[in-house]
């Protein structure tokens, strides 16, 4: 993390999320050179921008952020920029998934920038911020919305299909997996071998398109097959 | 306040020492004031002269690739530098006669025929890789002040022929 104190009046202060440092440090100079905008710190992970939100915590007017570090996404990080109030956030990214610019407008960001975008295109788009334009146009932002409801919908639609798959006997599986039971207090339970029990617990994973025993418990849990007390 | 940027560690597959470089913005000059210059340097028919060193850029984003091109350009004003687009690099080497590429893939032309070059975050990731004469270093987390210097160097290969 780099606390850097050469803010000016009047100056728009940046902090700037980004782990490729060479790019971050290269942002940082087109910055400097322009006399109204102030670097006021660099992080290149959600930690070092935590760290520094947490230590000066009016430090900024605009965070660059990049969805894509090392220690998770940017979504949490947006959100919880997006909750103070004069900060906006410019989210750049490499994907080119149109979904994770839509996520990122709905936790909060004020415009969002693929980085095949000219370097230009970055530091007019956080002069066009403060300067209060939208980076975004309404119908853009509902289209964004609208991919994003899109998103969940089919969420929801392949929890559902998997849900029916699950046989009852998969069912009576995964309640005992919430009462805290393992494979074998399971079997007993169940009165079957060790063996069916872990069979039926392969096919579970594979429906629920989940890797553990773990993961199929906070599935069960978070939509309502299993009441965890 | 000002604290230093990260630790780099850097390793030779020649087996050199390790070393550890402290890079960040801090390390670098001031920029001047609300200048704004081209980005590829070639623009100003007064840089094309004969006997500069000469970078060409190729990789990949676009961002990256414009950042520190102008980065390069201006606290390297005795280089010539030249951005293209990766699909570009092969023509570009024999066109423009480079003394360091710096690219998101090394291609077996740019192996080949010049002395000094980086793989940029290849596949976007965090390791980088330079090629100096030969001599292979990686590095984890590769800082601008890194990439000044390696030019630096290309500039003395060039000067030593």
């Amino acid at each position: 993390m780099t606390v850097i104190d050469n803010t000016q009046e009047h100056s728009t202060r940046i902090l700037l999320v980004e782990d490729h440092a060479s790019f971050r440090q290269a942002l940082a100079f087109m910055f400097a050179r322009e006399g109204e905008f102030a670097v006021a710190g660099q992080a290149g992970s959600l930690a070092e921008a935590r760290a520094f939100l947490r230590k000066t915590p009016d430090a900024f007017d605009v965070a660059v952020v990049d969805l894509a570090l090392p220690d998770g996404d940017g979504f949490g990080l947006i959100e919880e920029l997006s909750s103070r109030p004069d900060m906006m956030t410019l989210v750049l990214s490499a994907s080119l998934e149109p979904n994770r610019f839509a996520r990122a407008v709905e936790a909060g960001a004020a415009g969002v920038l693929h980085k095949s975008a000219p370097i230009d295109d970055i530091v007019e788009a956080v002069r066009r911020l403060r300067s209060g334009e939208a980076l975004l146009s309404p119908a853009e932002v509902v289209e964004m919305l609208r991919m994003v409801s899109s998103r969940k919908r089919q969420e929801e639609y392949e929890t559902r299909r998997a849900i029916e798959k699950l046989t009852p006997r998969e069912k009576q599986v995964l309640t005992a997996l919430g009462e805290g039971l393992a494979s074998k207090d399971i079997a007993e339970k169940l009165h079957v071998t060790v063996e069916t029990e872990r069979t039926h617990m392969v096919n579970i994973l594979g429906k629920l398109d989940v890797h553990s025993r773990l993961q199929a418990l906070v599935f069960a849990a978070r939509h309502g097959l299993v009441e965890i007390r | 306040m000002l604290e230093s940027g990260p630790f780099v560690s850097l390793s030779a597959n020649a087996g050199s020492k390790r070393e550890a470089i402290r890079g960040g913005i801090n390390s670098l000059p001031e920029p001047p004031d609300n200048r704004r210059e081209d980005l590829a340097a070639g623009n100003d028919p007064a840089r094309r002269q004969r006997g500069r060193s000469r970078v060409l850029m190729t990789n990949e984003p676009r961002a990256y690739r414009e950042g520190i091109a102008a980065v390069i350009g201006q606290l390297r004003p005795t280089v010539e530098v030249e951005t293209v687009e990766p699909s570009a690099l092969d023509y570009s080497i024999k066109r423009f006669s480079p003394d360091i590429v710096i690219c998101s893939k090394a291609t077996e032309v740019l192996k080949g025929k010049v002395r000094v070059w980086v793989e940029l975050y290849p596949e976007n990731g965090v390791l980088s890789v330079a090629s100096i004469g030969g001599r292979r270093m990686e590095y984890t987390e590769i800082q601008l002040p890194d990439l000044l210097s390696i030019v630096g160097k290309a500039e003395e290969l060039a000067k030593a022929n």
